[in-house]
This record gives C-alpha cells, sequence and structure tokens, in this order.
C-alpha cells in the first residue's frame, strides 16, 4: 500500500511530461547541431588550411620549378657557349695538326735535298772534269789528224770514248739520284705496289746518310746491310714506308753522331739494317749503337709531337707518323733499346 | 489585438508556406534534387488551406457533416510529408545507408497498416492519429540523423552551407519539437484542452521554422555551394 502511494508520488503530469520532452528534445537536438556546426567548422578550418598549405607548396614548387629552369637555361647556354669555344679550338688544332704534318714532310723533304745535293754533286764533277779533259782530246785528235798521225788519233778516240762512257756512266748515276728524289716527294698515292723493300732500304739509308754528311763533312760512321734475299718484293705503299725508314735512319744517324760529339775517337759509330723473313711475316730491324732511349721516355717516343731533339731540329711527329703508317700496313713497329748503348726498331710487315 | 495575433498564428501552417513558394514562383529555377520538397510545399499549402478554412469556418458556414472535422487532414498531411521527405532523402546522393532508408519506408507502411487496421480508424472526425503522426517524426528524424551522420564521415566542407542541410535541419527541429506534442496530443484534448491549444501554437511556430529553413534552403542553391548530398 505504502509502495502504491510512493510510485503515485512519482507520477508526473501530462503537462510536464509534454513540457520535459519537448524541452529534453530541443536541448538533445541544440547540443547535437551545436557538435555537428563545431566539427564542420573545424573541418573546413582544416580543408582552409589545407588548400592554403597546398597552395602554398604549389607556389614554392612552381619558384623552385622557375629557379631550376632559370638554371637549366643558364648552363645550357654555358654549355652551348663552351661547346662551340671547343668546336673552334678542335677545328684550330685540326688545322694546326695538318700544318705540322706538312711542317715535317717539308723538313724531311729538306733534309733529303741536302743530301741527295751532296749525291748529285758527286756524279757532276764528274761529269764537268771528264768534259773538261774531252774537250782537250778533241782538240788533241783533230792537231792529230791533221798531221796525219792515225795511230795516235786512234789513241785519244780511245781515251775520249773511255770519258765519255765515264760521263754516261755517272749522269746515269745523277738521273738515278734525281729519280730517287723524285719518288720520296711523290704524292703519297696510299696505293700499295710490288716493292723490293731491300732495295728501298738501301736507298733510304744512302740518303739519309748523305743528308749528314751533307752538313757535316766530319761525319762518318760504318753502315752496315744484312739483306735477306729471299723476301723479294711485297705489297706496301712505298712512299710511305720509304719516309718510315727515313725517319729510323735520320734518328739512328742524329744519335750515333750526338754520340760521337760527346766521346769523340773512342768511339766507332755503327748503323745498321737488317731484313728477314719469318713465318709469314718479313722483318726489318733498324739498329744502331748511338745514344739509346732513356727507360722514362719509352712510353712516349711514339706519342705525337714527343722529341728528345732541341727546338727547331724536330717536330716530333716522326715516330708518331711512322706508327700510323705501319698500322695502317696491318704490321707492327716495336723497339729495344739500352740507355747509352744501343737501340733497334723493329718493323714487321705481314706478306 | 490578441484575437488579430491568434488569427494569423492560426493561419501559420498556410502562410508560412507561402514564403518558400514566393521565393520559388519569382526566383531561379530549382535543381531537381529539392523537387520533393517543392511537391511538398505545394501539397501541404493545398492540404493547410483545406484544414484550415473547414478548421474555421465549418460553423459559420454550416459545411456538410463529412467536412465538420479536419482531423484526417492532418493524417493524410503526415502521410504525404513523411513520402515527400523519405523520396528526397533516398535520392540523396549519398551511398551510404541507402538500404536502411529504403527499410525505414517498409517500417512506416508497416506501422500505418498495423495501426489503422486494429487500432485507429483514418478518418477518425474527433482527434488526429496522434501515433501516425509521432510516428512519422520519429522516422523523419531518423533519416535528419543519418543525414548527419553521412555528413560528419564524409570529407565534403560545404555541408552546412548547402540545400540539403537547410532541410534537413529545418525538418529535424520540427520533428524534434513535435515529437512529444503529437505523442501526447490526443491524451491532452481529453484532459486538458486548454494546453492542446496552446501547445498547437507551438507545433505551428515550428512549422514556421521548418519553412524558413526551406526557404533559406532554396537560397543556397543560388549560391556557389555545389548541390551535392550535402
Amino acid at each position: 500500500m505504502q509502495l502504491l502511494e510512493n510510485i503515485q508520488l512519482l507520477e508526473i503530469s501530462l503537462e510536464s511530461r509534454v513540457i520535459f520532452g519537448i524541452s529534453g528534445m530541443v536541448l538533445l537536438f541544440t547540443g547535437f547541431l551545436t557538435v555537428f556546426v563545431v566539427s564542420q567548422r573545424k573541418k573546413l578550418q582544416y580543408h582552409k588550411d589545407l588548400h592554403a598549405l597546398h597552395e602554398e607548396h604549389e607556389q614554392y614548387l612552381m619558384q623552385q620549378n622557375m629557379l631550376l629552369e632559370q638554371r637549366v637555361e643558364e648552363r645550357t647556354t654555358e654549355l652551348v657557349f663552351q661547346k662551340n669555344e671547343l668546336q673552334k679550338s678542335l677545328h684550330e688544332l685540326n688545322r694546326a695538326q695538318v700544318q705540322l704534318i706538312q711542317k715535317e714532310k717539308m723538313a724531311s723533304l729538306g733534309e733529303l735535298t741536302a743530301g741527295i745535293a751532296h749525291e748529285i754533286q758527286n756524279p757532276l764533277n764528274f761529269v764537268n772534269n771528264f768534259s773538261d779533259v774531252t774537250i782537250e782530246l778533241v782538240d788533241e785528235l783533230f792537231e792529230n789528224l791533221k798531221n796525219n798521225d792515225r795511230k795516235e788519233a786512234t789513241a785519244v778516240a780511245d781515251d775520249i770514248k773511255q770519258n765519255l762512257a765515264k760521263i754516261n756512266q755517272h749522269g746515269r748515276r745523277a738521273d738515278s739520284i734525281v729519280k730517287g728524289m723524285l719518288e720520296h716527294s711523290k704524292v703519297d698515292t696510299g696505293k700499295k705496289e710490288p716493292t723490293n723493300i731491300n732495295k728501298l732500304a738501301a736507298e733510304s739509308m744512302r740518303l739519309s746518310y748523305s743528308n749528314f754528311f751533307a752538313k757535316d763533312s766530319t761525319f762518318s760512321t760504318s753502315c752496315e746491310t744484312f739483306f735477306d734475299n729471299s723476301i723479294g718484293e711485297i705489297d706496301v705503299v712505298p712512299q710511305a714506308i720509304k719516309r718510315v725508314f727515313f725517319n729510323l735512319f735520320n734518328n739512328a744517324f742524329y744519335s750515333v753522331k750526338e754520340k760521337r760529339d760527346r766521346l769523340a775517337a773512342t768511339y766507332k759509330p755503327v748503323v745498321s739494317v737488317t731484313t728477314k723473313k719469318e713465318n709469314n711475316n718479313i722483318l726489318i730491324i733498324v739498329s744502331d749503337n748511338g745514344t739509346g732511349i732513356p727507360p722514362k721516355i719509352f712510353q712516349k717516343i711514339f706519342q705525337p709531337f714527343f722529341t728528345t731533339k732541341p727546338p727547331g731540329e724536330g717536330t716530333g711527329l716522326g715516330l708518331s707518323l711512322s706508327y700510323d703508317i705501319i698500322k695502317a700496313h696491318e704490321g707492327e713497329i716495336s723497339v729495344e733499346s739500352v740507355e747509352g748503348e744501343r737501340t733497334a726498331f723493329t718493323i714487321t710487315l705481314p706478306v | 489585438m490578441s484575437k488579430i495575433l491568434e488569427l494569423i498564428f492560426d493561419w501559420s501552417e498556410v502562410w508560412a508556406l507561402l514564403i518558400p513558394l514566393l521565393f520559388l514562383i519569382f526566383g531561379h529555377k530549382q535543381p531537381a534534387l529539392l523537387k520533393p520538397v517543392i511537391i511538398y510545399l505545394w501539397l501541404a499549402l493545398l492540404l493547410n488551406l483545406f484544414g484550415d478554412i473547414i478548421g474555421d469556418f465549418k460553423r459559420p458556414y454550416h459545411f456538410p457533416q463529412w467536412l465538420q472535422s479536419n482531423n484526417p487532414i492532418y493524417n493524410i498531411h503526415s502521410v504525404v510529408r513523411f513520402a515527400c521527405f523519405s523520396y528526397f532523402f533516398i535520392s540523396l546522393p549519398q551511398p551510404q545507408f541507402k538500404t536502411f532508408k529504403k527499410i525505414i519506408v517498409l517500417v512506416f507502411l508497416l506501422y500505418f497498416i498495423i495501426d489503422f487496421t486494429f487500432f485507429e480508424h483514418f478518418f477518425y472526425f474527433y482527434h488526429l492519429s496522434g501515433n501516425l503522426l509521432s510516428a512519422e517524426a520519429y522516422l523523419l528524424l531518423i533519416y535528419g540523423m543519418l543525414y548527419y551522420l553521412t555528413v560528419l564521415n564524409d570529407d565534403y566542407d560545404t555541408a552546412f552551407k548547402g540545400p540539403v542541410f537547410w532541410i534537413a535541419t529545418g525538418l529535424c527541429i520540427y520533428v524534434v519539437i513535435n515529437f512529444f506534442v503529437f505523442l501526447f496530443y490526443v491524451p491532452m484534448i481529453t484532459q486538458n484542452f486548454k494546453l492542446a491549444l496552446d501547445i498547437w501554437n507551438v507545433h505551428n511556430a515550428a512549422y514556421i521554422i521548418l519553412c524558413v529553413f526551406i526557404t533559406r534552403a532554396l537560397y543556397a542553391t543560388t549560391r556557389k555551394y555545389p548541390i551535392t548530398g550535402n
């Protein structure tokens, strides 16, 4: 009974229920809506911040891009300029190289010409002397014919004939020397033709020696040839190979001359050339007992423009060109040397 | 003076609807998404006008017997409102809770059938169906809560500036205030008729708020905010 009374006391009137209900619902919903709006505003602010950050990043990226593009452009311009400068330098270098090669050829020709001039001088002296004597003999012959001295006239005629033969002989020698010079100065056609290597080597040795002798009449050396006649003729570009031989002999004679100048009487200079056949190759060895090559420059001797000669005496292209010529013939060139004692260049050419 | 104010308040269910409708007539074209709301506005105007005419003029003009009560009109209004706003919430481009929203419709239909088959009469003259209206308010509130839940989970930041937000909020305010009004309206009529009349003014005030929020929603579509689920 007491419990029922308590329940009746707790009973809420309808009006209160309606008012509490409405108020409660409105309060709950207002609270919810407030939370919702605050949350959305926070979301909006977050998106705004994110957008601002994104824009800031984009702007920074754009600035960096522009800076990078500018740098790339500057660097490209710089590189283009450097490239042009390098091309210009390369062009000038090529031109200089061509000029130097030409100079080397001209120097080689000049040295050869000196040797040839000396070579020609001898037969010319003979021709002049014998022709002078012959003129006198012809006068004597006319006189003997006038005196009807037939026996004496016949003797004089025999002398004239002998003189003319000698003039002819020395004339032919001069002719062969001039032909040799022309051969040397002939433009390199690059065409291979059967060539007698022994003959080419001997001729080059003689011309080179004459060149040194023309410059210094006291110069004297023993020239030795050890030719293997079985090698016959092989296909090479003669002008090119002759230039190689001439360079090697020039170096050999220069070396022995240098040593002779230092050692004087105690030294006996020897330059030799040896040819031989080995398997399918021909070996040509040019050796001397000159100053030799110091080991520290051994690796450099075939480099272009490398020379140990004083300025004005060598271009430093001789051995480099020789190396290129031998390589073009699919051959090999090597050197052995003992400083102060000897040097030997070995050329290997395929048959 | 108080009589005039009372009259204005009594007819608020009609003139409040004119605010969004005038905006619709003289304003710009509204997006298809708001079509169910616009249909509701027109139907509600007709129903409320009809209901208020019956309420205020049945006696002086001696309306026929079947027009002596506007209570069935409120029942019809309730069904129309639920139908229109259900369609509106289901049509929103929000993939979440689609099935759940459709289940709400089924629940309402089931409740409607059971209530009016076994417990009440739809065209009952003496009072409106408190069960129907409170159930409708409850289910519409669920729609509103589902909307807020979806928006909270979304990344969109224009949610509370878009038209859907204003409609959902207006509707929620209306049903939140009126849930207990509808729930206790029938007992109040029998126990405290004066209070029932006064409480109905609360309903009218909530209805004005709903119309103002709908107008705000119609205005929001003119702004730059996209017509999305938010």
